[in-house]
């Protein structure tokens, strides 16, 4: 990954990750909490076998977030959503939908959290994710991802 | 901020269609029931703000540590395969 740019700056910071034509655009419905007004990302893939994407807003570069499958880090994860949500992803027919964890990164590896309670959704065919908030009363939004 | 007095059994109607109802108090812990329709998200604040506040948390990592954290991933032994979200 390029090192030298800045932190923070413009378009520019995002580009030598390689925005392409080939990057899918994600529509994050409702946006991130606390980022509500943030609702067009990509979806970039930063490491070769898929285990992490960099979520960044086409809003704005400062926006982005680094995603991980739960799937492959949680292989037992089994988050209960609300019907809502069921029925808006079709959950029941069994449609191909994946779950993404927001990932804080720590000073290392090892103190990185991935946030349990509130999973994106994401329909890679419609290209639209939401993060949900879980029914789930016993998951953490600052699990460490090396308790995995 | 509104502020309204009930007692055990009585309720609040918000808008056309979210009725909260005190069902029961004991000492300083109060139940409420909330009867809302679906596409209202209803959870407690305090989950909410811990969403927030980790999203937060989580935007805009550096440079160095996304770049230190996908080497470790790389470095990380046999992890399931996984489905491309692409």
């Amino acid at each position: 990954m390029n090192s030298q740019a800045e932190e923070g700056e413009s378009m520019s910071d995002i580009t030598p990750i390689g925005v392409q034509n080939d990057v899918p655009v994600v529509e994050v419905r409702g946006g991130l909490l606390g980022f509500p007004e943030f609702t067009q990302f990509s979806l970039i893939k930063i490491n070769d076998e898929g285990l992490v994407y960099r979520l960044q807003s086409l809003e704005d570069a400062a926006i982005n977030f680094v995603v991980v499958p739960a799937a492959s880090f949680f292989p037992n994860y089994a988050p209960v959503v609300d019907d809502e949500v069921a029925i808006r992803f079709d959950l029941e027919s069994g449609p191909e939908v994946l779950l993404l964890l927001v990932v804080t990164l720590g000073e290392s590896f090892k103190d990185s959290t991935v946030n349990l309670m509130a999973p994106l959704l994401l329909d890679p065919n419609a290209q639209i994710a939401e993060q949900i908030i879980v029914e789930n009363n016993d998951l953490s939004v600052r699990t460490p991802l090396m308790a995995a | 901020m509104l502020v309204l007095s009930r007692k055990v059994g009585e309720s609040i109607v918000i808008g056309d269609d979210v009725v909260v109802t005190i069902l029961e108090i004991r000492g300083d812990l109060i139940r409420v029931g909330i009867d809302a329709p679906k596409r209202v998200k209803v959870h407690r604040s305090e989950v909410f703000e811990a969403i927030e506040a980790a999203n937060k948390e989580a935007v805009a990592p550096t440079r160095e540590a996304m770049s230190e954290f996908a080497s470790a991933i790389k470095g990380l032994p046999v992890l399931p395969k996984t489905k491309d979200p692409e």
